[in-house]
């Protein structure tokens, strides 16, 4: 599975690569019609084109015939009852092309929601960065907790350790640009969190813990905690990113679906894909 | 595709490309050298702390300002009380126009005191679903002051116009410039700011403290959870408070704190402020939800708990009530600037009168208030090309309030430590509007006129006058019940069958007159002598402390007043010695037993005088042509800067002198 993770960040790093440094905007407008063709071919590749296109005609006539026969109640309701009949066999015939899609679309979402989700850090902004231990960790334990903070960062706060919770927190701020990590010390346990202040379109983490299914599915290249020592996760928040498509603020996944809808009906007739 | 389609289709994207074109080599902007009048308030600037300071150096700026152009005092509205002396500004009218003559108003049909600058409707309609009401018809704020605002005729002449939180101007009214309210805006839970105050040490006077809620908490394993209270939640029964939960956690050893709420996490040592923080009531679950902003600060850790709360302000990223014209400016500048105070007046004046602050921590709030308004003013200034510009500063009026004891030796409250340690805090703040002053100077063309004005002066507060025990001392007033004179309020003990006068607001003094009172018993005819009798006594009193005379002078309403609005209008404006004002208790109908007191209040400075005695300031960087400008001159002024002429409603006239421009 890591395997996987690795190959699908290094591609969608290569994908995002030339879209780093310009407007977020760019990048989505990329990725959004590249998805949609994608979703096409996956879509022809995957269901049944003729029986489709019959569905849809089936459809087609069953409203030309509710126009033609509107005086005729009996008629009407009838036909109403087929347009339901051929609607719903033509959902079963988009349904299994459907199910090859959620995985290509859940993998596209999961590394645009890592970039355009959050933002990183400016100059200027601060942060808290918690450090949660394993449940009923000693008040001198905490007590031993080292945290280092790199040049570009600063430290501006002593802890806040919270015994009944095994965690402890302190306030960083961001003080030059860089991709910075903040390491923490507890014993001879060593674990790291990377904290990147920047203006460029980049895969954020705000959080890393032991390996799990959803670390396996991380989009950056921060490592999961060891599973046998004294730590449980590393928490920041990034700042919401503020989505602005050439002048109107729309969220991002909004903006993902209609951009690629809109490539999607864009080249139907050029791939020659029914849907 | 046929031809004539084809043609459409390329004559539509030739006119897309030329307005892109154009629109990006600026084409259709606003011509550089387009007439600009920037009018810049400082509130409560005093012509005699500016001179001081000007003649001391200090103020190099304003020094040019006043030698190049002109300086001069600038007569104040009757009585000199902000939200009067505002709306004399934005239309040109006295009190009688605007029908605006105090804080404070009353209602002679409930005898009650009310807003003078707003009103709340309720929704006429609702319908009530188990314990949910939901309205049919749309609530909403009015405001109530009469007369057009001058900018509202610049905008009949296409002149583009940005008025940054004049006060007074809440709602905004409808403009179609860029407006932003100000004083008079009140917090989300519609008061004009309510602090929170969470601490294991609840003071004696807790319940007491006017413009805070102090909540008592109990620190458990170091922790200990509260709620933040919003707005009323009027879609409920009762209308109970909208609430949100927070909890706070404070390390065993150090001084620091982390503070949840919702999703938002923040780490305060002792004595830091947090950055705003946007919170979220939930009205009805699901449906309806308001967006409001505040700021924590952590006064102390140990050796007990105090964490303060600003009241929570309307967030100007969502604001809840119409505090911007367009609606979207105040999220434009949000956008731009960041979260801000929208809060009217925002200096938490109270919370220092109360001693939940000390100086020190007054200072800081404060200036968080002065270095946000810099910032604003900065992108305000920045995104200004012509047309008008207005832009409030309050930082010299609610500092001076507060601290006018550390340059008055005389004043009750003063201490030579004290004086030491604070007695820059004053001139630090004129210096920031010098640099201000400076900054704009050197940013203007020929082609602009620049006002800098204030609406009203300072005096020292040193003695505080029960006006309402004074009027009951000398048989103007009867009580209903003697023995409980000093514990009513609202003027709710008042005998209104045997009272024939009676104060509520700063300087109002009413008769209670037949046919206009509820209770009314000073027959028409009775009212000249009545009248005649108060001004003679009152300007007779002396302080019994010193010998001093108390009123300076006492002015009829129809004296003063002229327009259309002057059902409001007391019968009486009381103008004060420098050294004296009405009460706090005098404002909301209180009676203490003693007429006079020392003001141990730290609000120790004030204006609400005799008007004469507190004049604004105006600076320009054109001559005036007479020696007592006033401050409804200015919107005649400003209209004439465009060429446009004098409403006949506006009751100033024009003070630059064309022959020596």
């Amino acid at each position: 599975m890591e395997i996987i993770s690795t190959i699908l960040n290094s591609f969608f790093g290569f994908l995002f690569f030339p879209f780093k440094t310009l407007a977020p905007v760019w990048g989505m407008l990329f990725v959004s019609f590249a998805s949609g063709i994608i979703m096409l071919l996956i879509f022809k590749a995957t269901s049944d084109q003729a029986g489709i296109k019959k569905a849809k005609n089936k459809v087609r006539g069953h409203f030309l015939a509710i126009r033609l026969y509107r005086d005729d109640l009996g008629l009407m309701f009838g036909t109403v009852k087929n347009l339901l009949i051929s609607n719903f066999l033509y959902l079963k015939k988009a349904f299994r092309p459907m199910l090859f899609l959620m995985i290509p679309v859940g993998i596209i979402l999961l590394h645009l929601a890592g970039r355009y989700e959050k933002r990183p850090f400016q100059i200027g902004e601060t942060t808290v960065l918690t450090l949660r231990l394993a449940e009923n960790t000693s008040w001198e334990q905490l007590k031993k907790v080292e945290i280092d903070v790199p040049d570009g960062l600063k430290l501006e706060t002593p802890p806040v350790r919270i015994v009944q919770l095994s965690e402890i927190s302190w306030r960083i701020r961001v003080e030059e640009q860089g991709e910075y990590w903040v390491a923490f010390k507890l014993a001879d346990h060593v674990v790291k969190k990377k904290i990147v202040v920047n203006e460029i379109l980049l895969p954020l983490d705000s959080k890393v813990t032991r390996s799990s299914f959803s670390t396996l599915l991380s989009n950056t290249d921060e490592s999961s905690l060891p599973e046998s020592g004294p730590f449980l996760a590393i928490e920041m928040r990034y700042p919401k990113r503020e989505f602005d498509m050439f002048g109107f603020e729309l969220h991002w996944l909004l903006s993902f679906f209609l951009l690629s809808l809109v490539s999607g009906f864009a080249f139907k007739r050029f791939l020659r894909v029914e849907f | 595709m046929k031809t004539t389609t084809k043609l459409t289709v390329l004559a539509f994207l030739f006119q897309a490309f030329l307005t892109v074109f154009l629109s990006g080599c600026g084409v259709g902007k606003a011509d550089s050298s387009a007439k600009k009048v920037i009018v810049i308030g400082f509130d409560g600037m005093d012509p005699q702390l500016l001179s001081q300071y000007m003649s001391a150096g200090r103020l190099p700026n304003f020094s040019k300002l006043a030698e190049t152009g002109d300086f001069k005092e600038l007569g104040t509205s009757n009585p000199p009380q902000s939200p009067v002396a505002w709306s004399n500004f934005i239309t040109g009218m006295n009190p009688g126009g605007h029908g605006i003559y105090d804080f404070i108003h009353r209602d002679p049909n409930t005898m009650l005191p009310k807003s003078s600058t707003t009103e709340s409707v309720e929704a006429s309609r609702t319908v009530q679903i188990g314990k949910w009401i939901l309205p049919i018809s749309g609530g909403e704020v009015k405001n109530l002051r009469q007369g057009r605002a001058f900018w509202n005729y610049l905008e009949d002449h296409n002149i583009p116009t940005t008025v940054f939180r004049v006060p007074g101007n809440f709602p905004a009214v409808e403009s179609k410039g860029r407006t932003l309210s100000g004083m008079g805006t009140p917090d989300l839970a519609g008061t004009f700011g309510t602090f929170s105050y969470y601490t294991d040490d609840p003071p004696p006077n807790r319940n007491d403290i006017a413009g805070g809620v102090v909540y008592p908490v109990r620190l458990s394993n170091n922790a200990f959870e509260s709620r933040l209270v919003g707005p009323k939640n009027t879609f409920l029964e009762n209308e109970p408070d909208a609430t949100i939960p927070f909890k706070v956690w404070v390390d065993p050893e150090y001084n620091t704190a982390k503070i949840e709420v919702q999703d938002v996490q923040i780490i305060l040592q002792e004595k830091e402020w947090s950055n705003w923080v946007q919170v979220s009531f939930e009205l009805i679950p699901g449906l309806q939800s308001v967006s409001g902003i505040c700021r924590f600060y952590l006064k102390e850790v140990r050796p007990n708990l105090k964490l303060y709360v600003t009241p929570i302000n309307i967030d100007p990223a969502d604001p809840a009530l119409p505090i911007s014209t367009p609606d979207d400016y105040a999220k434009e500048i949000h956008k731009h600037c960041g979260n801000f105070y929208t809060q009217g007046m925002p200096e938490e004046t109270k919370a220092l009168s109360w001693d939940v602050f000390d100086y020190d921590d007054f200072l800081s709030q404060s200036d968080n208030v002065l270095q946000e308004r810099l910032l604003l003013f900065n992108y305000v200034l920045d995104s200004f090309e012509d047309g008008f510009l207005f832009f409030y500063f309050s930082s010299t009026d609610l500092n001076v309030h507060m601290l006018y004891n550390m340059i008055d030796p005389d004043h009750p409250t003063f201490e030579i430590e004290q004086a030491l340690k604070y007695a820059e805090v004053i001139p630090t703040i004129y210096e920031t509007a010098d640099a201000v002053v400076g900054k704009l100077m050197a940013r203007i063309g020929e082609n602009t006129t620049l006002i800098v004005m204030s609406d009203h002066g300072f005096a020292p507060f040193r003695r505080a006058v029960h006006l309402n025990t004074w009027l009951k001392n000398e048989k103007f007033m009867t009580l209903k019940n003697e023995s409980k004179q000093a514990e009513s309020q609202f003027l709710l003990n008042v005998d209104w069958a045997k009272t024939r006068a009676y104060s509520l607001g700063f300087n109002a003094l009413y008769l209670n007159l037949e046919n206009r009172e509820k209770s009314g018993i000073v027959k028409p005819e009775e009212k000249e002598m009545l009248l005649r009798g108060i001004t003679e006594k009152l300007l007779a009193l002396r302080d019994p402390k010193n010998g001093n005379q108390v009123i300076h002078r006492i002015y009829r309403a129809e004296e003063i007043y002229s327009g259309g609005k002057l059902e409001n209008a007391p019968d009486l404006v009381i103008g004060y010695n420098r050294g004296y004002r009405a009460s706090w208790e005098t404002t909301i109908g209180s009676l203490p037993l003693e007429w006079i007191e020392d003001n141990l209040d730290r609000w120790s400075g004030d204006h609400c005088m005799a008007a004469e005695l507190v004049p604004g300031v105006i600076l320009a960087n054109k001559k005036l042509n007479t020696l007592s400008p006033k401050l409804y001159d200015l919107a005649p002024t400003i209209l004439a800067e465009f060429g446009i002429s004098k409403p006949d409603v506006m009751v100033g006239k024009t003070i630059f002198d064309k022959n020596l421009l």
